[in-house]
């Protein structure tokens, strides 16, 4: 290639820039309280800040769960080692602090031992492509597994780095309490490792669920801690059964970029499967799961409530809404679809406030928002709104096409929406604005399947629970 | 919070260089503004690791693109829509250079437009994007020959004058 085409080339991408305009990004306080975000509600996917997984593939153990770590890139792992997998004693809590399997040893609890055929097995896990083996029950270096008790009897299994992207493990745990005692010493254990994913600087609690259909109590958590990398951090999936006299615990995970939850429970209930014939206990049945961390937010009064979104645009997988966040901290504000070009902010509102609509069970599935502007009086957010429609009406973007999809005229408020479609990026958007009194809202979503009149009943309904 | 200053000061930084770069290899602003301002926040979540690499920026633009690349392909897929979170967009409208240029990235391969970016804008070596990418310099190379031969192609019928194409890239290490 000739010097000539190089810096021409180099010359065109340079003056790109120019391209970038006034284009600015949301700012660092934005991004911290993206990842603030991310953190508290993980599951919640495809919330404001355009929340996208990572899906750099899957690593063998529980598909939906993990994103692998990327391919290693040189200058991001010159940052320090990886930190030393923790002991047992380094990342679960003490067993004199915080767990209280001390109290299990009690001679009371029955030593029978655990029939072989009640654990796991490399068959239960193995995933296509994968190479799983059983490895010595002890010293796992998953962080948050606590001290188990004398007799507790273990499973362990790992596959490697070669195998599946990145090693990974599975710990599974098997105890008889005393008669009447498996209740409390579920909840020691769940204390004990939410305590820890809760307490350590370098740990976080992602989630956690309570499973009906599995043993007589069963929950699901999700963590994060280390070791960790400048990419990575190690995720675990825990499963927690109580099932008559025995308490069961499973812990899953390996290095990843991110935990995409819901926590699955395919290894929990196989691990259930497993042993409730040899132990005579409950086989697993339906499962229904309830989110108790983070806790949903339920309704908000002057929002769309999640029943609104399902019933409006038929997406009845849609269950919760988020908090209520401001999405102009940090940032300079401006309505959260690129097809909607105008800052309320600098037209004079007083506040803006956020709220995602989504399947707590599919993260980064169908996902809805809601945007407000809170105007100072009626006639200054009427001001925006018209402003607001005509840019939207005149709004462009290379590669999509926009269409009106009708507008609505009710009793006190009016409203408008457009759908924009990118055969490039294979993408539609429906979005509208709606104005009542001194408040208008954006609604917006990337499910192709809401047609115009779904989204103006939404908007219709988001006017109405505006109030005056 | 001194990680906060740090942070914060790093942002400031390097967004706009990271926006400008993004933006070359996505070829969509909205696009470009979300996946950096997704990597930022990946960042914020390790700021402790991430601060203390080598080359900080590097890991956002790693991660950033991976991003975007994650998202073409899940588009591609029809599996999850890519949301276009970002500021109104008051630019200029567009120059016509600008949208030729961005069209023919856009036609090249991934990996050939990661390559022709981090090393006509960004001004890595072959060493270097070798060393960001994690393939072998010869493939690098090999990727920066291919994708600057098919954009000369693409864009000969362009305002933008192209003199000649030879193979290589070898004079660029």
């Amino acid at each position: 290639m000739t010097d000539g085409f190089d810096d021409e080339l180099n010359r065109q991408l340079a003056s790109l820039e120019s391209q970038l305009g006034s284009a600015r990004l949301p700012g660092a306080a934005a991004a911290r309280q993206r990842a603030a975000r991310r953190t508290r509600h993980q599951v919640t996917g495809g919330v404001l800040g355009g929340v996208a997984i990572i899906a750099m593939g899957v690593i063998g153990i529980t598909q939906p769960t993990f994103t692998t770590a990327p391919a290693p890139a040189d200058t991001p792992s010159d940052g320090p080692t990886p930190t030393v997998a923790p002991t047992e004693s380094d990342a679960s809590p003490s067993p004199s602090e915080s767990d209280p399997t001390d109290d299990a040893d009690d001679d009371s609890a029955d030593t029978v031992a655990i029939p072989p055929e009640a654990f796991l097995t490399v068959e239960d896990i193995q995933i296509e492509g994968t190479d799983w083996a059983e490895v010595p029950a002890q010293d796992s270096w998953l962080p948050c597994v606590p001290h188990m008790p004398e007799n507790a009897e273990a499973r362990s299994f790992e596959s490697p780095a070669e195998s599946s992207g990145t090693a990974v493990r599975l710990d599974q745990f098997i105890e008889r309490t005393a008669a009447g005692q498996a209740e409390s010493r579920l909840d020691d254990v769940r204390r004990a490792v939410t305590d820890c994913a809760d307490g350590g600087t370098d740990t976080s609690l992602i989630e956690v669920w309570s499973v009906a259909g599995v043993g007589d109590e069963a929950y699901l958590i999700a963590l994060a801690g280390p070791p960790s990398t400048a990419e990575t951090d190690t995720y675990v999936t825990i499963g927690l059964v109580r099932s008559g006299d025995y308490v069961m615990s499973v812990f899953d995970g390996g290095a990843s970029m991110d935990y995409i939850g819901p926590a699955p429970e395919t290894n929990t209930v196989a691990a259930a499967q497993r042993m409730c014939e040899p132990l005579g206990v409950e086989c697993p049945g339906e499962l229904e799961r309830e989110q108790l961390h983070p806790e949903p937010a339920g309704d908000v009064e002057g929002w769309l409530t999640a029943t609104d979104v399902a019933e409006a645009t038929g997406l009845t997988q849609i269950t919760q809404g988020s908090d209520v966040t401001d999405p102009t901290e940090g940032g300079p504000g401006g309505w959260p679809y690129i097809g909607l070009p105008r800052d309320p902010m600098a037209d004079g509102a007083e506040s803006m406030e956020h709220r995602a609509y989504d399947d707590p069970l599919e993260p980064g599935g169908a996902t809805v928002d809601e945007t407000i502007a809170r105007f100072g009086d009626e006639a200054s957010a009427r001001e925006h709104y018209d402003q607001l429609v005509a840019a939207a009406n005149d709004f462009q973007q290379e590669g999509d096409v926009i269409t009106p999809t009708g507008t609505i005229d009710g009793d006190g408020y009016a409203g408008a929406s457009w759908r924009s479609e990118s055969s490039e990026f294979g993408t539609v958007f429906v979005y509208g604005v709606v104005v009542r009194g001194s408040n208008v809202a954006a609604v917006s979503s990337g499910v192709a399947e809401i047609t115009g009149e779904q989204l103006n009943d939404l908007l219709d309904r988001a006017a109405q629970r505006l109030g005056g | 919070m001194a990680g906060e200053a740090d942070f914060d000061a790093f942002y400031d930084a390097t967004n706009r260089r990271v926006l400008h770069q993004m933006y070359a290899m996505t070829g969509n602003l909205a696009d470009a503004q979300d996946v950096t301002q997704e990597a930022y926040a990946r960042a914020w979540q390790r700021w402790k690791t991430v601060s203390q690499a080598t080359n900080p920026e590097a890991w956002i633009r790693t991660v950033a693109w991976r991003i975007a690349a994650s998202r073409w392909r899940k588009a591609k897929n029809g599996i999850a829509a890519l949301a276009r979170h970002g500021t109104p967009d008051h630019s200029p409208p567009p120059n016509p250079d600008h949208v030729a240029l961005v069209t023919a990235l856009k036609q090249i391969p991934e990996n050939q437009r990661q390559a022709i970016v981090l090393h006509h804008l960004v001004g890595l070596s072959v060493d270097d994007i070798a060393n960001e990418t994690g393939a072998p310099t010869g493939t690098v190379k090999a990727r920066l020959s291919r994708g600057r031969s098919a954009l000369a192609e693409l864009l000969t019928d362009t305002g933008i004058e192209v003199t000649s194409h030879t193979q290589g890239g070898e004079s660029h290490d």
